[in-house]
């Protein structure tokens, strides 16, 4: 594990005392471990929501489209899916 | 579901490509993959992007040209999951590696993978793949078939069949075994 200095301002270590005391977290310790893994989580999920915006109508559409018209998506490689596949897991 | 069933369907050179389409159109299969499958889809679409063998009819390619060209690579793995319905169950589990010095957290299914390694003689993806049914039962879900159109592991089916306890069968079987 690394430890990583970091400055809080009275009111936020008040905060955390007020977790700890009330059995949240054992310690200031491990409420600021705790409280920092799930806000970078969130935050990396936030990040991936954001670059993948506006995805599901796409798929939605083409999954329409796809089911209304056989060939609205055709894959012409001269290889099967199947041996793309086995490519894939380097089994050619 | 292997990969491979999702794309077959797409493809008119596929030997499986009706009875594949019959799987994943039916309501009547619940059928699941693992997170592999997610990333051979994107690697296999935007490989056959480059190469320019995915072709679409051109209300798609517009609106696939409204998004980034990571995202459109993204955007063709989740519409091949959701054609059939195919539920991506997540790997989440934690093992700890048991090697002393070596030791490391890593996803259960790896460990499961290395464990069978030597049972299946597969290489490394197709291991996780099977590692990853091997978990799905261990975790209380119920696998009834393991269904792939690759000939090289229905090939395998007896030694995978006894390494997770699972049949293993092609799409014209499975259609022919539960009649969809």
């Amino acid at each position: 594990m690394a430890v990583i200095p970091v400055k809080l301002n009275e009111r936020e270590v008040r905060n955390l005392d007020t977790l700890v005391a009330s059995g949240i977290f054992k310690s200031r310790n491990e409420a600021i471990r705790v409280l920092v893994s799930e806000g970078v989580r969130d935050r990396l999920q936030a990040l991936f929501s954001e670059q993948t915006e506006g995805i599901s109508e796409v798929v939605g559409f083409m999954v329409k489209r796809a089911m209304r018209e056989k060939g609205a998506i055709r894959i012409i490689s001269r290889i099967t899916p199947s041996e793309l596949i086995a490519e894939e897991r380097d089994r050619s | 579901m292997d990969t491979n069933v999702l794309l077959s369907p797409f493809h008119a050179g596929d030997s499986f490509a009706s009875e594949s389409l019959r799987i994943l159109r039916t309501r009547r299969i619940y059928k699941v993959t693992s997170p592999v499958t997610l990333v051979e889809l994107c690697a296999t679409v935007s490989r056959l992007r480059r190469e320019g063998t995915l072709a679409f009819e051109k209300q798609i390619e517009e609106s696939l040209n409204r998004l980034g060209p990571s995202e459109q690579v993204y955007a063709l793995a989740l519409f091949f999951l959701s054609f059939g319905s195919v539920k991506v169950i997540g790997m989440d589990t934690v093992a700890k590696a048991p090697f002393d010095d070596l030791s490391f957290a890593t996803l259960l299914e790896f460990m499961e993978a290395c464990r069978i390694a030597p049972l299946t003689l597969l290489r490394s993806l197709d291991n996780v793949h099977i590692a990853a049914v091997k978990v799905m039962k261990r975790q209380g879900r119920t696998i009834d078939y393991l269904v792939t159109c690759d000939k090289g592991i229905l090939g395998r089916r007896e030694e995978l069949r006894r390494t997770v306890d699972v049949p293993v069968l092609s799409p014209a079987e499975l259609v022919e075994t539960v009649r969809v």
